[in-house]
């Protein structure tokens, strides 16, 4: 029962890392010493999951790293260890930036462990240490009143969502009588049971910025800073993500209605995102809407209940976190409007062509990280003959290429005689960053097949 | 007469139906902070009623409900900071999602 | 064996060289690619010695499924005329952007990017991979279009990119239909195990989309024009001579083999959709002020010959899409190349602004008339016989309803002479008196396609010859149904 403390170590490293990034005054080059080795001790994190085994339960059953969690803790250190080498070549916007990395490592710690847990008391309160630090990096220019104000609000609205989850929570547990996901049992429960999932999802498609609830996020984050943005759009709703999926498995073997609920929601996800971003300017605002979006193939996958489409949801989660990442990154670095992207490829043709890839996976181009993502999706979708969500994801993805490509053409063939921006003074870590990035999302691509066959899908 | 669990479930209910009419009508931060504290209080009265009368053998409901308490100090204690940097900045606590009345 | 990998990596390694020195010159990264153009027609031409031309079907190198998943080439009878197609457009279209001058780097590595996803998608044994290849073909077509296209640029790629993107979408649903139905990848197990699909017809329609809208079939063909239009040479070349191929090669490779019961309906269809074809595509052509513009709707008009002739059903009519497929994969690029030669030196595409051209430019008013009778299907050119074949097919399966193709035909005669009497015949325009004639570095690229229609007309045996046993099989699967 207690063995099996060494699968901690990961988080244990982010932790400490953080504490160095805490406490950097004392590390030579301060800040930027810092974050060097917030970064690094993320990596490192990353590393040990992805080469360290997987194990059964452990601490009472409330935890298992199973192979899933290996791939969701992987996905959320790396991301975490870019994000954090990024600021650590361009700075937080106005603030030192050890502070915000050391938040940030603290809520990746808290998604790591979310995406192990295997217990509704665990989940909750892991759950709320991956969110709660993006609370205060939404709200960190200290002097900038509307997102300061706009942070408050995106407080008040996430804060509620918990507590609707943790509602929910009381009820699931009051039902099966226990809080492990394996025991939860809601066969026969009528009303009761009904309105507990309700609660419980509807709080967590909140959370993780699903519609219908998902307005809130959009007023709320287009103000923030971009980079802070970059952070709290990819891990903490990854982790979000993962343990959703895990939730509604769990919940599906005794109540297969959920389906239903999952894949109305997924649908409304689909064509609200996508609707909503066809028509942004505002770079944050399009990314976020096309984030709602994305959730909802992902929710397509979870509408099916099975194993294939927990599997293929966990998957698209890191899939399309890693390009996203990407893209907000250099949306920190160029501006937020889209006509700050016009002619970036004769200004910084690598960044304009690492862009190039980041937007063709989030579109679902082969052989990039994206496709394999969306052919996972339906595929399970497909297997559990959800054809009208399917069909309804294809012509969202159609859409989606709309505004995608409205970036790309600004990129390329935007007029010349605009005249945006100075050059942008070279940070070989922003650049290391942003290459890791991009080398990610094609390799994430091309290793898809074995990838998805560890996370123990199977076709056919 | 007996006091079964439904009574305790039915508190529980009032007050979270309470809270979230406070969280959605007021545009005082901290009252809005207030009513979300009023839901959590729900939230744990229905954990422990599970714990008394579904699981008396064991104290997992007690045990979630001090857990979620501990986390809501927490969160409140963001919540506050927050608040305090708007005043600051501002002089006024309202929140801006929700228009004036 | 690895020879068939090199056919796609030999154009990615140029591609990756071509940016990597085009930092030195310009000139070197041109090399570079006119080298890795010639290198895979080499590697084709290697190939041949082991007998791809003479049916014989070969495997590419095996390699284990959980190494490189879904990686499996293969060339068989339907692919080696295609793939002997992309090697010389290929060739065809480095030798035509020699002289550009913007980012040309980039560009040479686009059109080896595009050499390498096309000749993917012709040597894909697994439809994920073929999947794969086919997405990839839209992104370097995509910026060629936006980047080196002509005024209208930005709306043509875009048009380009959603309508093929649209018709590639519905296809990887029927795809994934099929996959999930059967359990397998491999093309040529879907094909073995195709009775467990339980909805045969819808993934045909489905894949069949895709591909109509490749090919591109009448009332989806609206992205061809601007497309071509507004491309530069080189992205024409490629587009008519390889890209509709592929719409063509889909049907025959994937679509009717999987679900061969469908074609009871769908025979039908095509049938119709490829009439429409011939005469619209005919009769737009018949109307048009920009040269350009009148050859991209010749295609539209040729490529309605293809569904026609894959109508009928038969051995002969397949054969007879092949060999339009291929000569349109000659001919159309040859007009695009002098059309984009024209250009070069006038700016303008115009029809009425040009007379006697013929007289000014000899060596280039000789190959548009040549180019303009390969068009129009004169016998002894490589037009004739897959036309003739497709019309006489169709005849044998729909018979007098197929009337309305014979008129297609005479068209195709009016709109491309018409061309050349306006263009080539005529007292020479006074604006036009000092215009250069092809020179020897010109003259190359289109000597190498006259050379390929002539042999293709006097002797389309070679076609034939190449594919070897695969038509008979397709034919025999089609008239087995189910």
């Amino acid at each position: 029962m207690l063995s099996g403390y060494w699968h901690f170590t990961p988080e244990v490293l982010v932790v400490c890392g953080a504490f160095a990034a805490l406490f950097g005054g004392y590390l030579p080059g301060k800040d930027r010493g810092a974050a060097y080795a917030a970064a690094g001790a993320a990596a490192l994190a990353a590393a040990i999951v992805a080469f360290g085994g997987t194990g059964g339960p452990i601490v009472f059953g409330q935890l298992e790293p199973d192979s899933v969690a290996r791939y969701a803790r992987t996905g959320l250190a790396g991301l975490t260890a870019v994000w954090v080498l990024w600021v650590a070549g361009r700075g937080m916007p106005g603030e030192r930036r050890r502070e915000g990395v050391a938040l940030a490592l603290f809520a990746t710690a808290g998604g790591m462990l979310l995406s192990m847990a295997e217990d509704l008391i665990v989940m909750f309160v892991t759950l709320e240490l991956a969110t709660m630090p993006a609370y205060v990096l939404m709200g960190y220019r200290r002097k900038d009143v509307s997102g300061l104000k706009r942070a408050l609000d995106y407080f008040v609205d996430s804060i509620l969502a918990s507590v609707i989850v943790l509602y929910g929570l009381s009820f699931l547990y009051g039902i099966s009588g226990s809080t492990a996901f394996s025991g939860l049992e809601l066969e026969g429960s009528g009303m009761l049971g009904f309105v507990a999932v309700m609660l419980t999802l509807v709080g967590l498609f909140a959370k993780v910025s699903a519609a219908p609830l998902r307005h809130w996020t959009l007023d709320a984050n287009a103000k923030a800073a971009p980079v802070s943005l970059a952070f709290v759009s990819t891990v903490p709703r990854v982790a979000g993500i993962v343990v959703m999926s895990r939730l509604i498995l769990a919940i599906a073997a005794s109540a297969p209605a959920i389906g239903i609920l999952v894949g109305v929601a997924a649908a409304a996800s689909m064509i609200a995102g996508n609707c909503a971003a066809l028509s942004q300017g505002d770079l944050r605002r399009l990314l976020i809407c096309s984030g709602i979006a994305h959730l909802g193939y992902l929710m397509m996958a979870l509408a099916a209940g099975t194993e294939t489409g927990y599997g293929a949801a966990v998957f698209y989660a890191v899939a399309y976190a890693v390009p996203s990442m990407g893209v907000m990154l250099v949306v920190a670095e160029e501006g937020v409007a889209i006509g700050d992207f016009a002619r970036l490829a004769s200004r910084r043709p690598w960044v304009a062509w690492s862009m190039v890839l980041w937007l063709l996976s989030l579109i679902g181009i082969p052989p990039l990280a994206g496709f394999f993502g969306k052919l996972y999706l339906i595929g399970a979708a497909l297997q559990a003959e959800l054809m009208a969500l399917v069909l309804l994801a294809i012509l969202a993805t159609l859409l989606s290429a709309a505004y995608y490509f409205r970036i790309v053409r600004e990129m390329f063939f935007g007029d010349e005689d605009e005249q945006v921006g100075g050059a942008i003074e070279p940070s070989h870590a922003a650049t290391v960053a942003l290459a890791l990035c991009a080398v990610a999302t094609v390799a994430i691509g091309i290793g898809a097949p074995r990838l998805i066959a560890a996370l123990g899908v199977r076709f056919g | 007469m007996a006091v079964g669990p439904s009574a305790f479930m039915g508190v529980a209910a009032v007050l979270f139906s309470l809270g979230l009419y406070g969280v959605l009508t007021r545009k005082n931060a901290v009252m809005v902070l207030m009513s979300l504290e009023l839901m959590t209080v729900a939230a744990c009265l229905n954990m422990v009623t599970v714990s008394r009368f579904v699981t008396p053998a064991e104290m997992t409901g007690q045990v979630f409900a001090v857990f979620a308490m501990a986390v809501f100090a927490a969160q409140i204690g963001i919540g506050l900071a927050l608040v305090l940097a708007v005043y600051r900045q501002t002089g006024s606590i309202e929140l801006s999602s929700k228009k004036a009345t | 064996m690895f020879a068939v990998e090199l056919l796609i990596l030999v154009p990615l390694v140029g591609a990756a060289l071509c940016v990597g020195v085009g930092r030195l010159s310009a000139r070197a990264s041109r090399l570079a690619s006119l080298g890795a153009t010639i290198a895979s027609a080499g590697v084709l031409a290697f190939l041949a010695a082991e007998g791809i031309f003479s049916g014989v079907a070969l495997e590419g190198w095996r390699v284990a499924r959980d190494t490189v998943p879904f990686w499996d080439l293969r060339i068989d009878g339907l692919s080696a005329p295609l793939l002997a197609l992309t090697a010389l457009t290929g060739l065809v279209a480095v030798l035509a952007s020699w002289g550009e001058h913007n980012r040309s780097s980039v560009h040479h590595a686009l059109l080896l990017g595009l050499q390498a996803s096309v000749t993917g998608v012709f040597l894909a044994a697994d439809v994920v991979l073929l999947y794969v290849f086919w997405e990839a073909v839209l992104i370097p077509m995509y910026f060629l279009i936006g980047i080196w296209g002509h005024e209208n640029r930005r709306h043509a790629a875009m048009k380009f990119f959603i309508y093929t993107f649209a018709g590639s979408a519905f296809m990887l649903v029927g795809i994934l239909m099929a996959v999930f139905g059967i359990g397998q990848t491999d093309i040529s197990m879907l094909v073995s195990g195709r009775t467990a699909l339980a909805q045969p017809s819808l993934v045909f329609w489905l894949i069949a989309i895709g591909m109509l809208v490749k090919l591109p079939a009448f009332p989806v063909h609206t992205w061809l024009p601007d497309a071509h239009v507004e491309a530069p040479t080189a992205g024409s070349i490629l587009l008519a001579g390889v890209l509709l191929k592929m719409g063509g090669y889909g049907l025959l490779r994937l679509a009717l083999p999987i679900s061969p019961g469908s074609f009871a309906h769908a025979g039908i269809v095509f049938a119709v959709l490829g009439i429409v074809g011939i005469i619209y595509g005919a009769a737009l052509a018949l109307v048009q002020s920009d040269l350009k513009r009148l050859v991209a709707l010749s295609s539209v008009s040729h490529m309605g010959f293809v569904l026609l002739a894959i109508s009928a059903g038969t051995e002969r009519g397949i054969a007879g899409a092949m060999l339009v497929m291929v000569s349109h994969g000659l001919v159309a690029p040859l007009l695009f190349l002098l059309v984009g030669q024209l250009y070069v030196r006038t700016h303008t595409r115009e029809i009425s602004r040009f007379a006697g051209l013929g007289v000014v430019t000899p060596r280039w008013g000789s190959a548009l008339t040549f180019g303009a009778l390969a068009s129009l299907g004169l016998p002894g050119l490589s037009g004739f016989p897959g036309e003739f074949l497709s019309v006489i097919e169709a005849f044998g399966a729909w018979s007098w309803p197929m009337i309305p193709a014979m008129i297609g035909v005479v068209i195709a005669a009016a709109y491309n002479l018409r061309a050349v009497r306006e263009v080539v015949h005529g007292p020479p325009a006074e604006e036009w008196r000092a215009l250069r004639d092809l020179d020897a570095g010109d003259l190359v690229p289109v000597m190498l396609l006259v050379a390929a229609i002539v042999v293709l007309g006097v002797c389309p045996a070679i076609v034939l010859n190449m594919s070897g046993d695969a038509f008979a099989t397709l034919a025999e699967l089609i008239a087995g149904g189910v």
